[in-house]
């Protein structure tokens, strides 16, 4: 059972997500509702996504972190949505819960983050 | 496409500002899409914290589908947090734990069975009726809410006060904002914030103590982190706090003081403020007086600076401990001192403390002695927790000791023109205030109170030391009626559970920090038989009325009779609340009218007593001659500020001299650390709302307990290991995290979780500040140690078994 | 070089006058307006400063209720100062 590993220390779990998450895409990716997110146990959706992210994406969490959403403490699920509705390019309809003036007033033909970075969000590109 | 970009950009600031009236424009074609498949958008206020954020609800076919920021508001510009863009999932039939039907049980071990309408009101009647003839009007209780709506709080407290004759009438806002509510008093002569979240962007110094703006008023946050950003050299952010938090992270200077030595501090800055003739000396000259004491004698300078020599910042960085220097309490006075326009921002950490009163009063010292008051980004700001505290219990008659719009019960000029202006007879409200908050529990315990109603509350969770009241709450002999959505853990105490309508399935105000009202219309039907709670009291009221043979009660409901319950009946009360009651008080909100109200992208910031005014917004700044109609009514002389509040007959400001003072429990060698708790960004309070939205409690399933990581170190405690954290009241068992947040020799635990083993409220202790009466949440002694390594835990959310 | 778009809500009763008024100011842009009141402006300005004062300009009138901004663009103004 994948929660044996929990049992031993939080800090193993991390690492160990981490690796899962790096290594899944070849080794033991799964078609989960969640795309292609390496399976979790129930325990393991209890986990913030940051605090496995810190490990397995470091340059995605430091961007965020770093960015005024990461700041603001705006967090991964607001844009991506939790595992089972996970979307790794987020639904826009989440950007415009916030920025709904800018949404409507985008160009059509462009995604809010041709723009606005992803996970940086400048003011423009 | 052949535009320039400032021809794009012009076309759509057009086509923006016409999407908010729905006019055309011969260009708007293109970009019409929504933000969600919504048939309909409603305007509404948020309903997790006390900012007031403004959002439109999505509706398709009758059910709530997603919310939206309104990017024209004034609280929040278009922002939301988690909890802001969530909380539809509550709503209507989207949740299946909502209560859908009255439940009752005699006994308290019995199981609830489900009851119509009819016999719940006539039960709820009959045990208040029978605990009034056989113990008195005294013997029952109304305990209310900062969630509750303006017109909810006020109807309750008519037919306590006026129809069943007793003050008993508290809400949970004694939690947490009454100390901010006697500074504001005892300071500057009236309740609430003279300024407004405007001058978010217009200070240029921050002065955040005892607040984690960035996770409790995180949409408040994202101003004050964009002015900061945007003026990097000029802007500075001083954060005061014993736990390292996410605010501090756009802090530019931070003052970690051991917990409890805040007043210290702040004299300390006065201190500096003195000796470095940093105070505004016209300002004190025209606007201030000294005073000390409980008799509030008046002193003069000399005698306030004599006192301030005490706080010397050598003397004092040695009592607040932490990282304070002397030097870091100079340049944090210099700061506030001489920034153009300095804002302090703090909430529970300051308030919820033996001497709340004391610290408010001496942060408002600051401002008074240098005058950073009523200017542009000047301003002395408590930030208020629920949604409706201000606007509903502390405007609203909400506390045992005020009647609405800022009316004082032992007054009795105040308190007999209430009567008048209700047509009851005079003398019907007893001239004695009831019990506050913990008074009332204890009466609860002692059997003194035989009947309460706790609406919209879970007070067996969010008392402090909650396991000594729960056992009076248990008692046979005590009735208790709870009002609620969700099952809590005050349901599971409860002889009678009556489902409510949630904010969007009933139309009602809400006031928040800013002296701001908003106006929610409903939009989604509420789930199975669930009613609005005005309309619960109106019929509860006219069944008191017969069981007590006492027409007087039914006076009290008389004016709302006949009126549909989701927009006529709300409408009148707040009618009679806004026309009758605040009249010529400083809250004057007649020009507030709904329909007003539902012109608004936000709402009206009182003073508002014309509807002309009201439209523009009300009053952005208080006592300011030209920005404060009642400023410019009640003005003495020819000064641009006019201090008119009603407590204060000399209309000046008053500077308090106030000493150092430790908390109630002090950690010793059995007990050596410091407890303090708070709240995280994705709960909110008692997490009976987050806890149920999934991705809310996935992002924080279970509370922590922060320790240092010396303190770890020392105690041999690792992340995740199980610790038990107790104190002489009780104890929680959690898993840590090793965090640089609290202090040394402190340790801090969230304080939503539902699990009884990690309730804190268990360990917390039940001290109050004499003067406010609001409870000292933010400071007990524990001792911690680990019990085991890491434990998979579980989430948990109090369950109805029916 | 700001721009903003506003609604200016105006006296209906006295549209007519209103974007008279309104048209004598340098830098506002009328697009569109209707029988409620509602007035579609753009305002341009050199700082942000400079429109605030337009801004407090168009309060003065006295038919004018209220000024929502509900577009601004200063992009020129904000880079540099974002990191």
């Amino acid at each position: 059972m994948k929660g044996k590993i929990l049992k031993l220390c939080m800090l193993v779990i991390t690492i160990a997500m981490a690796s899962a998450c790096t290594a899944g895409a070849s080794k033991k990716a799964t078609t989960t509702k969640a795309g292609t997110h390496p399976e979790l146990s129930a325990q393991e959706k209890l986990t913030p996504c940051a605090e496995c992210h810190k490990d397995a994406t470091p340059e995605v969490y430091k961007e965020w972190f770093d960015s005024v959403h990461g700041i603001a403490k705006v967090k991964c699920y607001q844009c991506h949505g939790t595992y089972e509705e996970l979307k790794t390019s987020p639904d826009e309809t989440h950007c415009a819960a916030c920025h709904n003036a800018q949404y409507q007033k985008r160009p059509s033909d462009k995604k809010c983050w041709d723009c606005h970075p992803a996970h940086r969000f400048f003011i423009h590109k | 496409m052949g535009l320039s970009r400032r021809e794009f950009i012009k076309r759509t600031a057009a086509l923006t500002a016409a999407s908010y009236v729905g006019i055309s424009l011969p260009f708007s074609k293109e970009n019409e899409a929504q933000a969600a498949d919504a048939d309909s958008w409603h305007k509404g206020t948020c309903r997790l914290c006390g900012s007031g954020c403004r959002l439109e609800l999505g509706v398709k076919n009758g059910k709530a589908v997603a919310l939206r920021g309104i990017p024209q508001s004034r609280t929040n510009k278009g922002y939301l947090c988690m909890k802001g863009m969530l909380f539809y999932k509550l709503m209507g039939n989207n949740h299946p734990e909502r209560l859908k039907k009255p439940l009752y049980r005699a006994r308290k071990d019995q199981p609830f069975k489900e009851i119509s309408w009819d016999e719940a009101l006539d039960i709820a009647a009959k045990e208040f009726a029978k605990a009034v003839k056989k113990y008195g009007n005294n013997s029952v209780a109304y305990y209310g809410s900062g969630q509750a709506l303006t017109e909810e709080t006020y109807i309750f407290q008519k037919v306590m006060r006026g129809g069943l004759r007793t003050n008993n009438v508290e809400g949970n806002p004694r939690l947490c904002m009454a100390s901010a509510v006697g500074g504001y008093i005892t300071s500057f002569g009236a309740d609430e914030p003279i300024g407004s979240y405007t001058n978010f962007e217009r200070a240029n110094c921050f002065f955040i103590i005892g607040s984690n703006t960035a996770e409790a008023h995180p949409v408040l946050f994202r101003r004050i982190m964009r002015r900061k950003l945007d003026n990097r050299d000029s802007v500075k952010v001083i954060n005061a706090d014993p736990r390292v938090s996410p605010t501090s992270r756009i802090a530019d200077l931070h003052l970690q003081f051991n917990p409890g030595t805040d007043l210290a501090l702040l004299n300390a800055m006065a201190y500096v403020i003195l000796e470095e003739k940093l105070y505004d000396e016209d300002f004190l000259k025209n606007y201030a007086v000294f005073r000390m004491g409980k008799e509030k004698k008046q002193v003069d300078f000399a005698k306030y600076k004599a006192f301030v020599k005490e706080y010397t910042p050598d003397k004092v960085a040695r009592i607040c401990g932490g990282n304070i220097t002397p030097e870091k309490i100079r340049q944090a006075a210099r700061w506030f001192a001489k920034s153009e326009g300095t804002m302090s921002i703090w909430t529970m950490g300051i308030n919820q403390r033996k001497r709340g009163v004391w610290a408010n009063n001496l942060i408002h010292n600051l401002h008074i002695l240098t005058g950073q008051l009523c200017k542009p980004g000047a301003d002395s700001f408590s930030l208020t927790g629920q949604p409706n505290a201000c606007g509903g219990v502390r405007e609203g008659g909400g506390l045992c000791h005020i009647l609405p719009a800022h009316r004082l019960v032992k007054k009795d000029k105040l308190r007999h023109e209430v009567e008048r202006l209700w047509g009851i007879p005079e003398g019907r409200i007893p001239p004695k205030p009831g019990y506050h908050t913990i008074a009332m529990f204890e009466a609860v315990n002692q059997g003194k109170i035989k009947a309460i109603w706790i609406n919209c509350t879970s007070p067996a969770q969010s008392l402090p030391n909650c396991d000594k009241y729960r056992k009076g709450m248990r008692r046979e002999d005590v009735f208790m009626v709870v009002t609620d959505i969700f099952p809590t853990k005050t349901t599971e105490l409860a002889n009678l559970i009556l489902p409510t309508a949630f904010i969007f399935e009933k139309t009602g105000v809400y006031g928040c920090t800013e002296r701001r009202s908003q106006l929610t219309v409903k939009a989604v039907d509420a789930p199975g038989e669930a009613k609005p709670e005005v309309w619960i009291v109106r019929e509860w009221a006219l069944r008191l009325a017969k069981e007590l043979n006492d027409p007087v009660i039914k006076k009290c409901v008389e004016p709302f009779l006949g009126k549909e319950p989701d927009y006529e009946l709300p409408k009148a009360i707040w009618d009679e609340y806004t026309q009758k009651l605040t009249k010529g008080r400083d809250n004057d909100l007649r020009g507030a009218t709904y329909e007003v109200l539902e012109k608004l992208p936000d709402g009206v910031q009182w003073p508002a007593p014309t509807k002309e005014w009201a439209l523009k917004g009300g009053t952005d700044i208080k006592f300011v001659r030209g920005l404060d109609p009642l400023a410019d009514k009640h003005a003495k002389n020819d000064l641009p500020y006019q201090f008119y509040g009603p407590a204060h007959p000399d209309k000046k400001l008053w500077i308090w001299l106030r000493p150092q003072k430790g908390p109630e429990e002090m950690p010793d060698s059995q007990y050596p650390f410091y407890l303090s708790t708070g709240r995280i960004i994705d709960h909110w309070h008692t997490s009976s709302m987050t806890g149920r939205i999934k991705e809310l409690m996935r992002a924080n399933p279970y509370a922590y307990v922060e320790i240092n990581p010396k303190d770890a170190k020392k105690l041999g405690i690792k992340p995740g290991d199980m610790v038990e954290v107790a104190s002489r009241r009780g104890k929680n068992i959690l898993p840590a995290k090793i965090y640089v947040g609290p202090c040394e020799g402190m340790v801090f635990v969230y304080w939503h979780d539902q699990a009884e083993d990690r309730m804190i409220n268990r360990v917390t202790k039940d001290a109050f500040d004499p003067g406010s009466k609001e409870p000292e949440f933010k400071i007990c002694a524990c001792r911690i140690r680990k019990v085991s390594g890491p434990r998979p835990l579980e989430p948990f959310i109090v369950n109805m078994k029916a | 070089m700001p721009v903003g778009g506003f609604v200016i809500n105006v006296d209906p009763e006295k549209i007519d006058e209103s974007i008279k008024r309104l048209k004598s100011l340098s830098g506002v842009e009328i697009h569109g307006l209707d029988d409620k009141g509602n007035v579609v402006a753009v305002l341009e300005s050199s700082t942000s400063q400079e429109m605030e004062g337009m801004v407090k300009e168009i309060m003065k009138i006295e038919t004018v209720f209220s000024v929502g901004l509900t577009y601004f663009n200063a992009e020129d103004e904000i880079e540099g100062n974002v990191h």
